[in-house]
């Protein structure tokens, strides 16, 4: 039993790192309707920056604040001068453009940190144990990832409830040209939300890399993951996104202990699968009538 | 006899060749480049030019898909080696090379028939990701399943054998020939009832519905066309070198195939073909730039999108118009 609470314990971290992700990509599908290829690419990047900035001798905190302000500049700026243009020529070169921003992010990384793997432990990576009941434990980088985790699902929730700008982009979330009339400004809010999506995505990078060593393709396989996490809750669903991340973690882990650790890469797509033929809504998603 | 101006019809619209002149072109270039290839091009270039003309045929494939029904697939590198290792596998065991090839395509077709099951239910992003699952899916698949596929370490390729054993370059005139064949059969395709259909689906389902287009039918038929000429040509691509593995065959290889329909253009086959030509061309000439090649291919693609959405072909109909109509 205790095992099992210990791997579920283990299942939620990894799935907290999956959240992250997948809530920015919901962000980014609800408001501009693009699937960000590029999203993992983007975290990538700002962890290097985080690195780079720390290796020039800064101070953690500083670099975590560079890399976050990195990761926004590049979301909000993505999204103003490439996808707002690629949106009008159709699904087809929106899908396009994300997939040929992650060749370029990832191939100018690869060209300029070679593909050497760089160890980048900071204190997200304390050794330390925390003991959570008898018996269960977590290591104090899972606890650090569950709290933050948490802590920015939490501010999430409030600066969409309480803020202008979050209720403004739950408006455009629903209907954006009602928004627009309201006095929204679309193109603004889109490129907030962009922003916002790369940070988190940032954070996620960060609170990864001590388990997987820095490289260009750090963030490829969990942005597979949040993919699955993303399309298990409801792509257009934000509570959807952090659900899916934790079940997937969960059952990723207790399979891995379970059944075989082979088996642990391929279950995200499974899932995908599962969840696109029995119920391609996902499990928080409402499923939607297009009038014609 | 030049094709007047005012078209009278959709077959005389989409007709291969505008005029004979056109005609006499095209027929002037593929003998230029028989010749080219039978006597005169050093061993590289042949090798590239057989590649070219197996890209093309790829690129045709995923082009009928996405350029003519509108649906879109980050997988079809895993129909490639789907052709590729049906192929290997049925060649080593002694069947000879052309039944190996259209078995490849068969099998090929029938996981794309699979494949687009889920697109009826499925669009847009959805789609998008289900194919994403499907490639990473067939690459672990390729790697784990040693008995069949040899694993990450792949299978030997025997040399290729039509009665005798083929020289590079024959085998690379096979090659033009089959592309040649696949370029009038698609385009054949895309003026019959079925090609139509498939337009009509990207350009508005319900709308195709009404008027009578069985979506369930050529959903998974344009699946299914599109992968076998894609696993062709991945059944020919495989006797270019002495061994197949998976890593031929990744994400990065279907993302190189979207880039070039998208950078030739969509919906055309001209298109297509100026597309892999030039992608597969730069692959072997920016050799020196290896570190830089995914950043220049993607750069490129992010031009084609900003500013020339029509791609290649977009900026040929441009000058062929400008042209037409001098001085005005």
């Amino acid at each position: 039993m205790d095992l099992f609470l210990q791997n579920v314990l283990n299942g939620l971290s990894a799935g907290s790192v999956y959240a992250l992700i997948a809530i920015g990509l919901v962000l980014i599908y609800r408001s501009s309707g693009v699937l960000h290829f590029a999203h993992g690419s983007f975290a990538m990047l700002a962890t290097f920056v985080a690195f780079e900035l720390h290796q020039q001798g800064l101070g953690l905190v500083p670099a975590f604040l560079g890399a976050a302000a990195v990761a926004f500049v590049l979301g909000a700026g993505t999204f103003r001068l490439l996808l707002d243009r690629a949106r009008e020529g159709g699904s087809h070169a929106v899908v396009m453009m994300t997939i040929a921003l992650f060749m370029v992010v990832e191939g100018l990384a690869g060209a300029t940190w070679g593909s050497d793997t760089k160890d980048f432990n900071h204190y997200f990576s304390e050794p330390g144990i925390v003991t959570v009941a008898e018996g269960v434990f977590l290591s104090e980088h899972n606890a650090w990832i569950n709290v933050v985790t948490c802590a920015l699902v939490l501010l999430l929730a409030l600066f969409f409830r309480f803020t202008r700008v979050g209720i403004a982009m739950r408006a455009v979330f629903d209907n954006e040209v009602a928004a627009e009339l309201m006095g929204v400004r679309v193109r603004r809010l889109h490129a907030v939300t962009w922003g916002i999506a790369s940070v988190l995505a940032a954070v996620a990078g960060l609170l990864l890399v001590p388990k997987v060593f820095l490289d260009p393709s750090m963030m490829f396989a969990p942005l597979l993951k949040a993919f699955a996490a993303a399309v298990l809750g409801g792509l257009a669903s934000i509570p959807g996104a952090i659900l899916g991340g934790w079940l997937l973690g969960v059952i990723e882990t207790l399979a891995g202990a379970y059944i075989s650790t082979e088996f642990q890469a391929s279950i995200a797509f499974l899932i995908i699968i599962a969840v696109l033929a029995l119920r391609p809504e996902g499990l928080l998603g409402r499923r939607t009538v297009t009038k014609v | 006899m030049r094709r007047p101006d005012l078209v009278r019809d959709y077959a005389e619209d989409l007709s291969l060749f505008e005029d004979r002149r056109w005609m006499a072109l095209a027929a002037f270039g593929l003998v230029g480049l028989v010749v080219f290839v039978a006597a005169l091009a050093p061993d590289y270039a042949v090798y590239v030019t057989t590649r070219v003309a197996l890209y093309v045929i790829a690129a045709i494939g995923l082009n009928l898909l996405m350029g003519y029904a509108g649906q879109i697939s980050l997988g079809h590198a895993a129909f490639l080696a789907i052709g590729a290792y049906t192929h290997t596998i049925l060649y080593t065991k002694g069947a000879p090379l052309l039944v190996g090839v259209l078995v490849g395509a068969i099998v090929a077709g029938a996981f794309g028939f699979l494949v687009g099951i889920p697109s009826l239910r499925l669009e847009g992003p959805y789609l998008a990701i289900s194919t994403l699952g499907f490639q990473v899916a067939v690459d672990q698949l390729l790697g784990r399943w040693e008995a069949l596929t040899g694993g990450r370490m792949g299978l030997p390729v025997p040399a290729p054998e039509i009665f005798v054993e083929l020289s590079p370059r024959v085998y690379a005139l096979l090659c033009i020939a089959i592309a040649a064949l696949v370029i009038v059969a698609t385009y054949n395709l895309t003026r019959s009832r079925i090609g139509r259909a498939f337009v009509a689906i990207r350009d508005n389902e319900t709308a195709a519905e009404a008027m009578g287009v069985d979506l369930v039918i050529y959903k998974t038929m344009a699946f299914a066309i599109s992968a076998a000429i894609t696993g062709l040509a991945g059944a020919l691509l495989v006797h270019l070198s002495d061994s197949i593995n998976p890593s031929n065959f990744t994400l990065l290889d279907s993302i190189e195939l979207l880039v070039m329909i998208m950078v030739g253009g969509l919906a055309s086959i001209l298109g297509s073909v100026l597309g892999a030509t030039l992608l597969v061309t730069l692959n072997h000439t920016l050799t020196a730039f290896r570190d830089y090649q995914a950043v220049a291919i993607g750069t490129i693609l992010i031009l084609v999108i900003l500013f020339e959405p029509m791609g290649l072909r977009g900026r040929w109909l441009r000058i062929k118009t400008y042209f037409k109509a001098w001085p005005f």
